[in-house]
């Protein structure tokens, strides 16, 4: 075995313990732990950043070490990325102008409004004006920092100021830029964690869900009472009941938003199993393939592209739940920070949520659709959103047309 | 190990969505002896795809049997591949992995399959297009891939339901030739489903002519081959010609209005 596949077994194995033991350290730090009495001291806490560090240096050494040239190359690319965007901007504006005056139009439009529209009876204005929300509300975000000191997801409280590497700020005159984007990194971390631990349980619960059911009669029928008895609860009506349940922290956050994706996912993956053409099927079976191989072989792959949509919209929803779920309870996050605009009637800050929230819905969104297109690279590539239909008629239509001709 | 396809007392009864009864096959009776090349002619709703379906073990008959030599149909085999109408190839798998499906289900060894894929590709003249995408090739090549897939999985009877109907006509003359080169060298029994009859004359020993179900006639195709254009102008093939026209309830003039 040479020394590369080595390293690299090492890291993957490196990386999988690390994930399953930084969730036993958080279940154990959580306030309301499943381990029961048996939590960690406050020094033993830094055995989690022990890991995490640990991770971190495997992670890079593989990179560097391993992916030398690779990462070079990356690098290299992503610069030349950046000097190209100039040059990428002015020939998207002549290909498509009418975008680009679309984003212009508003934005400016906004700003007008914002001198016209009537201040209104609250302390900020109902249509802040980008100057107002840069040096008013933006600066003022800085506030948010100290919440820090108040700060708990079960023992990590303590962890993050004695860890932080920048003096804690302290009364409204000590306002920074570098406080600022603290806040706004925190709060983001927050929410992406909860996204990313919601999104992933959900994602990968919904698609074996949805594809075990079709498979198994019997396990159809047991299920499909108490499924859909669960798919018609209200979901913003389940999360008082989860904090009940699991107290506010990640694992109630995990399942509510996990909980939503899964709901979703299972009847989007159920119906894009139907959908699968009988054609294939029969032909699999003529070949010789059992029913097990003709699923896993032909179903599952047939059902890609129709799951496109629903992982998109798997992408917006986890958004939407987690956003709701920080908003109806939680001390950290983007939607604490929107429940706390609400609170002070700050609408400038509320629009500031909102840019940060679609800037990663945006990300989120082009994330999956990158996977998504990993999954199915024998179809023709294409991004949601960007389909020209009279394209789309010549290239697509042609291969389908031959196929779907009706019989007899 | 050819087998002799024998079709008994054949029944299939539909039930339309008004609750009507249809017979899309009536009582039907023939036999097929190994490496024959049997054409199904008829018109559009007489059955012929039914005939098909049933004998591959996708339709189910409401009486009767099918059998291949003592062996009951009773559902689909590797024994009875088929090619359909419509494009079966899998869009995410390239062309070589498309051929070797079959073979993976049967569990062929990876040396015997490797060997197997390579011949038949090249048989169908694609031995250049194995890493493509099925996306990337006409809908032509599609069908040689899917002609390949069911030759390579060695079943000594390969089904055509109307394989070449959504074709341009110069392909399908094309893939005729394809056809009856394989058929020539490998000696398979081919039911081969059409309504063109001039597709009956160029590929058929044997024309199964169908009429609302019923097997109304079973016409021998003695013509020489090739059948070339000079043979299809021959007295015995416009012999046939006209008794299949007949046969349908057209007469020789609605034939030479269409």
């Amino acid at each position: 075995m040479s020394l590369t596949r080595l390293l690299r077994i090492l890291f993957w194995v490196g990386w999988v313990a690390w994930f399953f033991v930084s969730a036993l350290l958080v279940l154990a730090v959580s306030t309301v732990s499943p381990l029961g009495d048996w939590r960690f001291e406050e020094g033993e806490l830094h055995l989690t950043w022990l890991f995490i560090f640990l991770w971190a240096v495997l992670f890079w050494a593989y990179t560097f070490i391993l992916r030398f040239r690779a990462s070079i190359a990356t690098v290299r690319k992503i610069g030349k990325a950046i000097r190209g965007l100039p040059q990428r901007i002015g020939r998207a504006a002549k290909a498509n102008p009418l975008f680009f005056i679309t984003w212009a139009v508003l934005l400016v439009g906004w700003q007008i409004t914002s001198y016209i529209a009537p201040k209104g009876t609250l302390e900020h204005p109902l249509v802040p004006g980008f100057d107002y929300i840069i040096y008013n509300a933006l600066y003022r975000l800085s506030g948010n920092w100290d919440l820090f000191g108040g700060f708990s997801l079960g023992g990590l409280t303590v962890l993050f100021g004695e860890l932080a590497p920048f003096p804690a700020i302290e009364g409204a005159e000590s306002r920074t830029w570098t406080a600022v984007f603290l806040a706004l990194g925190f709060h983001s971390f927050m929410t992406l964690s909860r996204l990313v631990a919601g999104l992933g349980v959900g994602l990968i619960a919904g698609l074996v869900t949805g594809l075990a059911l079709p498979y198994w009669s019997a396990l159809r029928q047991i299920s499909w009472a108490p499924f859909n008895f669960l798919r018609m609860i209200p979901l913003l009506a389940a999360i008082p009941w989860m904090q009940f349940a699991l107290g506010v922290d990640l694992r109630a956050t995990t399942l509510f938003i996990g909980f939503g994706v899964w709901v979703m996912l299972v009847v989007a993956t159920m119906n894009a199993v139907a959908n699968v053409p009988d054609r294939y099927i029969e032909s699999a079976r003529t070949l010789g393939a059992s029913r097990l191989r003709t699923y896993l072989k032909v179903i599952v792959p047939g059902a890609m592209p129709e799951l496109r949509t629903a992982l998109l919209l798997a992408g917006g929803l986890g958004w939407s739940l987690t956003i709701a779920a920080e908003f109806l309870g939680f001390p950290t996050g983007l939607g604490f920070m929107a429940a706390a605009a609400v609170q002070e009637t700050n609408t400038a800050r509320l629009v500031i949520v909102a840019i940060v929230v679609a800037f990663y819905s945006l990300l989120t969104f082009y994330l999956l659709n990158q996977l998504f297109n990993r999954m199915v690279s024998w179809m023709p590539q294409r991004t949601s959103g960007t389909t020209d239909i009279s394209k789309v008629a010549g290239a697509a239509g042609a291969a389908g047309r031959a196929g779907d001709q009706l019989h007899e | 190990m050819s087998r002799v396809v024998s079709f008994e007392g054949l029944w299939c009864v539909f039930e339309h969505r008004s609750g009507q009864l249809v017979n899309a096959l009536h009582d039907v009776n023939f036999e097929v002896q190994p490496g024959e090349f049997v054409c199904v002619v008829g018109r559009s709703g007489h059955g012929k795809t039914t005939l098909l379906r049933v004998l591959a073990g996708l339709q189910p008959p409401t009486a009767g049997q099918t059998r291949l030599g003592e062996q009951v149909v009773e559902g689909p085999g590797a024994d009875r591949a088929m090619v359909f109408q419509q494009d079966t190839v899998f869009p995410w798998l390239h062309v070589r992995e498309n051929v070797e499906f079959g073979l993976r289900a049967l569990k062929v060894d990876d040396e015997e399959r490797k060997r197997t894929t390579a011949h038949w590709l090249e048989a169908v003249g694609l031995t250049d297009f194995a890493d493509s995408w099925p996306r990337e090739l006409s809908g032509g090549m599609r069908k040689r891939v899917a002609l390949a897939s069911a030759m390579a999985v060695g079943s000594d009877v390969i089904l055509m339901d109307e394989p070449f109907g959504s074709l341009d006509y110069f392909t399908r003359r094309n893939l005729h030739d394809v056809l009856l080169d394989l058929w020539e060298e490998t000696q398979k029994t081919i039911f081969f489903v059409t309504h063109d009859i001039e597709e009956a004359l160029i590929l058929a020993d044997r024309v199964i002519l169908l009429a609302e179900g019923k097997l109304v006639d079973d016409i021998r195709v003695d013509l020489p081959r090739p059948r070339d254009e000079d043979v299809r102008a021959s007295t015995g093939a416009v012999d046939i010609t006209k008794t299949i026209l007949a046969h349908l309830g057209i007469t020789e003039e609605e034939a030479t209005q269409v």
